[in-house]
C-alpha cells in the first residue's frame, strides 16, 4: 500500500466532511420522508347503496375524524337513495310514480332542472320517464328471455319528458303508465352527496365511489393527481385505460357490459334507447363522462353511449365535458381536454382515434 | 495516527449509512405480490394471498363459494339470483373488483403497486 502523504490526508480530511455532510443530508431526506409518510393517514369506509358497492377512502392527519366524516359522506348517500329510488316506497320517485298529482320532490326537481337539457339534446333518445320499459325487461334479475315487442310499444307510448311538469320543488308526471326512473344519474348524484358532506376541515383529500361512479376531492397526498382505471368493456375484469385527474373531477361510465340479458345467442345491454325501447345500436361499447359534478357526468355518460362517437363528442363539448369513447371496432376516442390525463394501456388491444 | 478518516471511522459512517438506508429498504422490499380483501358487508373480513389454489365458502346474506386458482380469485358459486358475481370472472390485477350484492360481498385486489384510486365501470 503507499503510504499517505501530507496532501492525501488533507484530502481525508475533506472526504469525512464530504460524507458528514452526505450523512446528514441522507438523515434529513429520510427523517422528513418518514415524517411526511407517517402524518397523512388513510381511512376507508365502505357500504351499500344504490345496488352497488360504496366506498369511501380519504386521507388526512385525524384517523377517527376521517372515519366520522367517511360514515357522514355514506349517510348521505342513502340520504339521497331514500329519497331517489324507484324501488324504495315513499321515495320522491316513488310518490312520482303514483301518479296523483304534483308531488313535493325536491332532489328530484334539481335532477330533471339539470338533466333535461341533456335528455332534449340527445333527440329523445335519453329519458328519465323511462321507468316503465325498463321495469318490464328487468334487467336487475337476469331473465332468460326479452319482452315481447308489443308490449314495449304500448309502454313507449307514454314515454316521454314532455309530460314532466315541474313547478318549484313539485313534480308531476301526467302520463298514466309512464315511470321516472333514475338510475342513469342515481350513481354520479350520490357522489356529488358524498363530496358535499366531506367539504370543510378534516379532510385533505379522498376519493368516493358509489359503484363505478366515482368523486375526486382535494389532493392526493404525495402525487398531486388521482389515477382512476377505466374499465375494459370486452373484459370486466381488466382496464383499458388510466386517468390522471385532480380533485373536483367526477367520472362516470356506461357500458353494456354492465348489465345485460343473454337471450337467443344474442347479448341485450341494460341502457335502452327511449325512442325505441330497445337496447341501444350506437356502436359505443364504453363511455367516460369527467365533468365538475357527478350528477352530469353521469347524466352524460349515458346520453352519450346513445349516441354515434362523433355526435356523442359533440354532445360533451355542448356541455362542457371530456370524455373516453370506445367504439366496437376498439377505437378510442378521448376528447382535447384529457389528452395529456389518459393514457392507453399497454397491450390492451384498443387504438387510439386517428393513430 | 493523525488521520481524522481511519479504516474504523469509515466503517462506522458505512454502518450509519446502512442503519439510514435500512427503513427505506424494507419499505421497499416490501412483497409486492397481489393479496384479495374480502369485505363482508362493508367490513374488511378476510385478506387471502393467491398463491395457493383452494376452494372456501364466505357467509354473508347469503353463503357464496369462493376460488383461488392460476394467481387470481373468483366467485365459483353464490345462491343470489342475477349470478353478476360468477360471471365477472377471475380477478388477477390490483385494484380490480367484483361484487356479490346479494349476499353483501366484495372482494378487492391490492398490493402489485399498480393498483389506482378508483375504477370506473
Amino acid at each position: 500500500m503507499r503510504p499517505y502523504s501530507g496532501r492525501k490526508r488533507r484530502t481525508n480530511r475533506r472526504g469525512a466532511l464530504l460524507l458528514g455532510g452526505v450523512l446528514f443530508t441522507v438523515l434529513l431526506i429520510a427523517g422528513g420522508a418518514v415524517y411526511l409518510h407517517v402524518r397523512v393517514v388513510q381511512k376507508t369506509v365502505t357500504s351499500y347503496a344504490m345496488g352497488a358497492p360504496v366506498s369511501i377512502t380519504l386521507y388526512g392527519k385525524d384517523g377517527a375524524a376521517l372515519e366520522q366524516c367517511g360514515r357522514a359522506a355514506a349517510g348521505a348517500v342513502n340520504a339521497l337513495e331514500r329519497q331517489i329510488s324507484v324501488r324504495i316506497s315513499g321515495s320522491e320517485v316513488d310518490r312520482i310514480n303514483q301518479h296523483e298529482g304534483p308531488a313535493s320532490a325536491p332532489e328530484s326537481a334539481y335532477i330533471l332542472k339539470q338533466i333535461l337539457p341533456i335528455c332534449r339534446q340527445t333527440g329523445g333518445k335519453y329519458d328519465p320517464t323511462l321507468g316503465g320499459v325498463l321495469r318490464l325487461w328487468d334487467f336487475e334479475s337476469a331473465p332468460k328471455t326479452i319482452p315481447d315487442h308489443r308490449q314495449i310499444d304500448l309502454l313507449l307510448h307514454d314515454v316521454g319528458y314532455d309530460n314532466l311538469e315541474i313547478r318549484g320543488d313539485r313534480v308531476e308526471l301526467s302520463a298514466p303508465s309512464a315511470l321516472l326512473d333514475f338510475g342513469s344519474v342515481g350513481k354520479g348524484y350520490a357522489c356529488d352527496k358524498a363530496a358535499e358532506a366531506l367539504a370543510g376541515g378534516q379532510v385533505s383529500g379522498g376519493v368516493v365511489a358509489v359503484g363505478g361512479s366515482i368523486g375526486l376531492v382535494g389532493e392526493k397526498p404525495g402525487s398531486r393527481l388521482y389515477k382512476v382505471d377505466i374499465t375494459d368493456p370486452l373484459d370486466k375484469t381488466g382496464v383499458f385505460g388510466s386517468l390522471h385527474l385532480p380533485g373536483g373531477s367526477f367520472i362516470s361510465t356506461s357500458g353494456a357490459y354492465e348489465r345485460y340479458i343473454e337471450f337467443e345467442g344474442e347479448a341485450y345491454g341494460h341502457i335502452l334507447d327511449a325512442r325505441t325501447g330497445m337496447p341501444s345500436d350506437s356502436g359505443i361499447l364504453s363511455c367516460t363522462v369527467v365533468a365538475d359534478s357527478g350528477l352530469k357526468s353521469d347524466a352524460l355518460s349515458t346520453a352519450c353511449f346513445l349516441l354515434p362517437p362523433q355526435e356523442g363528442l359533440a354532445l360533451l363539448a355542448r356541455n362542457g365535458a371530456e370524455g373516453v369513447l370506445v367504439d366496437e371496432n376498439k377505437t378510442v376516442y378521448v376528447t382535447d381536454g384529457l389528452r395529456n390525463s389518459f393514457s392507453l394501456s399497454p397491450g390492451s388491444g384498443y387504438r387510439l382515434e386517428g393513430k | 495516527m493523525k488521520r481524522l478518516f481511519g479504516r474504523l471511522d469509515a466503517l462506522l459512517i458505512a454502518g450509519i449509512l446502512l442503519l439510514a438506508a435500512l427503513p427505506a429498504a424494507l419499505y421497499f422490499a416490501q412483497p409486492k405480490s397481489v393479496r384479495a380483501n374480502i369485505y363482508v358487508k362493508g367490513e374488511l373480513y378476510q385478506t387471502v394471498p393467491l398463491d395457493i389454489d383452494r376452494d372456501f365458502t364466505v357467509t354473508g346474506n347469503l353463503p357464496v363459494v369462493i376460488r383461488v386458482e392460476k394467481g387470481g380469485i373468483r366467485f365459483l358459486s353464490s345462491p343470489c339470483h342475477d349470478q353478476v358475481c360468477v360471471r365477472t370472472g377471475l380477478l388477477t390485477r390490483g385494484g380490480s373488483t367484483a361484487a356479490c350484492l346479494p349476499a353483501a360481498i366484495v372482494i378487492r385486489l391490492t398490493g402489485d403497486g399498480k393498483e389506482s384510486d378508483g375504477v370506473t365501470y
